[in-house]
């Protein structure tokens, strides 16, 4: 893989987008896994309670006082109540289930909700700002250009895909995008007919905007 | 048409252990879709995904599977379609001619192009199984790999994929063939998954629910136990409700902790431990926290 698609490929990781490659094509895939309804990032390591949906808080409930603590803390009495009691890691929402009386100490016994010998969570079921159980991919293959290199393609690019210009401005890198239908690969491309991004986080926002 | 094929006629598959064949084996499951036409792209990091693959395909049904449809189709000239489907690969050897092996719930997408390569390297077999036909067939045969306490574990060893002598595959002695090699061809590049996207996509959510909602105590929990938890997820199908997004009502639950005092302290610990969650997700790093 070239350096330009590496680098463009870095930045789309740290954009919370997977990236695949084939190394007889000049090109790159992006994708990620979205909430169908909003488009909102599906994150699949994200764990929730098996009994009422309420997302992995990573803290520790003192099932003496209620009190809440860090995972990071490696003490085994709670700093609230000074007892040296079974910390747990439970789930936040006291009406949940497991947080009854009566039903609380199976699951305490197996470390709480969120410990994975309890068997109590599962991968990421409900949107996170809709709330919605859909989820789909949306990909796009991308091919990059320098406008430097004399602005025509050069290379024949199969349609439905997206055109990128990665261009060295006084403020910094600019991008300018399209899809490649719009773009006729046997002329000189024209910067002014494609949509602008100042920055690559707002690249990838913008590749992903719609259909 | 033979499928699968050895691309590699230098080793055979089963020659590599189960320690250094995960290359190997993404390569042959690769290889040969390169050669029925399939643009195969692999991963940058190791995510959840194996290998993505697009081919052009008639809408009207028209591509044969072992080539690509190119721009119009050779028999209607309508214009084709790209279709892309998102490979999991799981390679495993035959023990006792049973194909193990191990489903998370984060395996499952409700996105009908999601699909599960089963490929059995002793005897070159594939099992091409959508995600959408997957459910459908555990709903059929009333069969559920997904109640159990070790599956939300996630270290349940899926032990009921055999093979007869006469080369035949079951599941729970129900008929598997039905996905196997040219089967399973077909069933990928069936394009009608991409023409009905939203109505497969939620079918797919449908059968999840059915197939999740329900717990089986096992060895860990009591029967009375598990008839609690039953009632519990029969009442409240929908388990959340929503008056703001799902990370700023934990937040919003910290905050009502009246015990804790920290509570700024904690909110940012949180934060950094979902922010970890999602970097995870992509960076080739498997379930960190």
């Amino acid at each position: 893989m070239n350096i330009s698609y590496k680098s463009l490929a870095f930045a789309a990781i740290s954009n919370y987008l997977s990236v695949y490659f084939n190394d007889e094509e000049d090109s790159l895939v992006v994708s990620k896994l979205v909430c169908t309804e909003c488009g909102e990032n599906w994150y699949t390591n994200l764990n929730e309670c098996f009994l009422c949906g309420t997302l992995n808080p990573f803290l520790h409930i003192c099932r003496e006082c209620g009190v809440l603590t860090s995972i990071t803390s490696s003490s085994k009495h709670c700093s609230n109540c000074k007892k040296e009691t079974r910390k747990v890691l439970g789930c936040i929402n006291s009406e949940c289930l497991s947080n009854k009386k009566e039903y609380s100490g199976q699951i305490d016994n197996k470390g709480g909700v969120f410990d994975k010998e309890s068997g109590f969570s599962l991968s990421q079921q409900y949107c996170l700002k809709c709330g919605s159980q859909l989820n789909n991919y949306k990909t796009r293959k991308i091919y990059i250009f320098d406008p430097e290199d004399g602005g025509a393609l050069g290379v024949e690019i199969d349609k439905g895909n997206y055109v990128v210009f990665r261009k060295k401005e006084k403020a910094g890198i600019s991008y300018y995008y399209a899809l490649s239908t719009c773009l006729d690969g046997t002329e000189n491309l024209s910067l002014n007919k494609m949509k602008k991004a100042d920055n690559v986080k707002d690249l990838f926002n913008g590749l992903f905007d719609g259909e | 048409m033979k499928f699968p094929i050895n691309p590699f006629p230098d080793v055979k598959p089963e020659e590599f252990n189960k320690l250094n064949k995960k290359r190997v084996t993404e390569d042959f499951v690769a290889e040969n879709f390169i050669k029925l036409g399939w643009r195969v792209y692999e991963p940058f990091n190791d995510t959840g995904i194996d290998r993505i693959i697009m081919k052009n395909v008639c809408p009207n049904g028209h591509t044969p599977t072992e080539e690509d449809g190119k721009d119009l189709c050779k028999t209607c000239g309508t214009k084709t379609m790209r279709i892309e489907r998102y490979l999991q690969v799981k390679t495993r050897t035959l023990k006792d001619n049973i194909f193990g092996f191990t489903l998370k719930s984060k395996d499952l997408r409700t996105d009908p192009r999601h699909f599960f390569i089963l490929y059995s390297d002793s005897t070159m077999d594939f099992f091409i199984v959508g995600i959408l036909d997957f459910l459908s067939f555990f709903i059929k045969n009333k069969i559920n790999p997904f109640s159990s306490t070790s599956f939300r574990k996630g270290n349940n060893k899926l032990n009921s994929l055999k093979r007869n002598t006469a080369g035949d595959w079951f599941w729970n002695n129900k008929d598997f063939n039905s996905f196997l090699n040219e089967n399973g061809l077909k069933l990928l590049q069936n394009e009608q998954i991409d023409i009905n996207l939203n109505k497969k996509t939620e079918q797919t959510r449908e059968y999840l629910n059915i197939l999740l909602n329900v717990f089986t105590c096992g060895n860990s929990y009591t029967k009375e136990f598990g008839e609690i938890i039953n009632k519990e997820l029969i009442a409240k199908p929908n388990k959340i409700s929503f008056t703001r997004g799902r990370m700023e009502t934990v937040i919003d639950k910290i905050k009502e902790n009246n015990v804790t005092n920290n509570k700024e302290a904690l909110i940012e610990s949180t934060k950094k431990y979902w922010e970890g969650v999602k970097q995870s997700e992509n960076s080739g790093e498997e379930e960190v926290f």
